[in-house]
């Protein structure tokens, strides 16, 4: 536990001091006022605008962080030669695999509650009131952030950045893409197994319920997060076994 | 010296930089816009990552902007935006009320009314799509029996203000239809929350109000002369009136032969 722990907090501090990470924050902050700014042209729709577009913009960055700081830390330690030396001390790969992806996750979560306190002001000062709602949305996207993140970490194990970067990207937009395609009419057998396989991020979105003040039922909200759960610890299982596999 | 000269190198090149975007955009306004491209809904929600709403309301700024330019000949893509936008966002009332009641003028009312179709059975309840269905069918297409339908549920939906209530339930009293336009488009102008209903409806009554005015004046001057003006001019020539006002919707007036106004 005291390995984790140690992991986790150091895996932090490097996430929080990253200068990207700045950069991306730095961009979301723009972009919300540029929001704040577009909503005039909505001809009375402003504030359906602001938060539509305030909760896309969320998740969208911290999409980009989950992928980006997910596909860097692996790679960051092989790059240095760190993952050497950690493979040599006495702490167990596993506690490794969660510590780091922990730190990381505490990393998002840290953002993602910045990102709502900006976006609680933006819809303040649009006179939208307290969108108290939209805290379930980022329940789930927290959980969602999960699933995204370990993805990252898995293909980071075996990939350089960039290609962990596409590759996870892909599997987020299939994982968007699959309940979309049933409108097209019936699926063929090899993409109704696939959408029962790979990770559905349909299933954590709330923002077109929530918008219309819809309160989720908690079916709605717990079967997402038993999902993300359950989905997590298979991906870091699997990211602990291609990280062994590696060492070897 | 060498800084002052980068300096002024700095300068001209910027202002060079200004001067070619001030050519390049006044060059731009007056030339309509390329055709913009419209694409399916079922296309934009396999890309958009779940954010359908959002989709909906970059595409609705999109509509606003192109209701907006006056340099399109006709506004026919307008109902293909607020179809995609319907079909992205189905629950929120808005886009379709602003077709309902901005379709009709364009020469799209069977448009405008299968939206309204489309909004009644899709979006979260609101009285705007029933009621100004309802006035597309009192005043587009003449068709008092759908008309009185649609008020009543409009009426009836939850929220409805108690003047949309009040048209409702008077609906049909009346035998003249220019009091009864009066009347809906005096629970448009009430209620509306955007600038842009607000307007349209105040344009709206304002019209017949003239329409009004000029029936009030034919028939003074059909006491005072005993014959039918032909012309809104014979009133001001003939000093019924001192001037006429301007219709804020651009049409001209005449009379028919019982001295009643209409649109030329």
């Amino acid at each position: 536990m005291k390995n984790i722990l140690a992991i986790t907090t150091y895996t932090l501090k490097e996430i929080l001091r990253d200068k990207i990470l700045y950069g991306i924050i730095g961009f979301g902050v723009i972009f919300l006022i540029l929001i704040f700014l577009l909503s005039s042209l909505s001809l009375g729709n402003d504030i359906k605008l602001v938060k539509d577009l305030g909760l896309g913009l969320i998740y969208l960055f911290a999409l980009v962080l989950a992928i980006y700081f997910g596909s860097l830390v692996f790679n960051r330690e092989f790059d240095n030669g760190t993952y050497k030396e950690i493979s040599l001390k006495p702490v167990p790969l596993l506690h490794f695999v969660v510590g780091k992806f922990l730190g990381v996750f505490l990393g998002l979560v840290i953002n993602l509650l910045f990102f709502n306190l900006l976006y609680f002001l933006v819809v303040l000062s649009k006179k939208g009131g307290a969108d108290l709602l939209s805290l379930f949305q980022t329940l789930l996207l927290i959980f969602e952030m999960a699933v995204v993140l370990s993805l990252a970490l898995l293909f980071s194990t075996r990939f350089n950045q960039l290609v962990s970067i596409i590759l996870t990207a892909c599997m987020v937009i299939i994982g968007h893409m699959l309940p979309a395609l049933r409108e097209f009419g019936d699926l063929p057998k090899v993409l109704n197994v696939a959408s029962l396989v790979l990770p559905n991020f349909e299933k954590f979105n709330l923002r077109d319920s929530i918008i219309f003040g819809d309160v989720p039922s908690s079916t709605t909200l717990f079967i997402p997060m038993i999902y993300a759960l359950f989905y997590t610890v298979i991906l870091l299982w699997m990211t602990h076994v291609s990280l062994k596999k590696h060492s070897e | 010296m060498k800084k002052f000269l980068a300096l002024f190198i700095f300068i001209v090149v910027f202002g060079i930089i200004i001067a070619s975007q001030l050519i390049f955009d006044q060059n731009r306004a007056k030339t309509a816009r390329a055709e913009s491209f419209i694409p399916n809904a079922k296309i934009v929600k396999l890309v958009d990552l779940g954010l359908h709403n959002a989709a909906s309301d970059i595409f609705w700024t999109m509509a606003v902007q192109y209701y907006g330019d006056s340099r399109q000949k006709d506004y026919k893509k307008l109902y293909q935006y607020l179809n995609l936008i319907t079909d992205l966002a189905p629950h929120n009332p808005q886009p379709y009320a602003f077709g309902i009641l901005n379709l009709p003028d364009l020469g799209m009312t069977d448009e405008a009314i299968d939206l309204a179709k489309k909004g009644l059975s899709k979006s979260k309840p609101d009285w705007e799509i029933p009621y100004y269905l309802a006035a597309v069918y009192h005043i587009y297409k003449n068709d008092p029996e759908n008309a009185h339908r649609y008020f009543d549920l409009a009426a009836n939906t939850e929220n409805a203000p108690d003047n949309i209530k009040y048209v409702a339930a008077n609906y049909g009293s009346s035998k003249d239809k220019r009091a009864q336009s009066m009347l809906i488009w005096q629970g448009i102008y009430e209620n509306a929350t955007d600038l842009n209903t607000k307007e349209r409806s105040k344009n709206y009554l304002d019209h017949l109000f003239i329409l009004d005015l000029l029936d009030e004046a034919s028939a003074r001057y059909q006491l005072k002369y005993n014959k039918t003006p032909r012309i809104p001019d014979d009133l001001v020539k003939d000093k019924i009136l001192r001037e006429l006002p301007p219709d804020p919707l651009g049409f001209q007036f005449e009379f028919d032969p019982l001295g009643k106004a209409k649109i030329k």
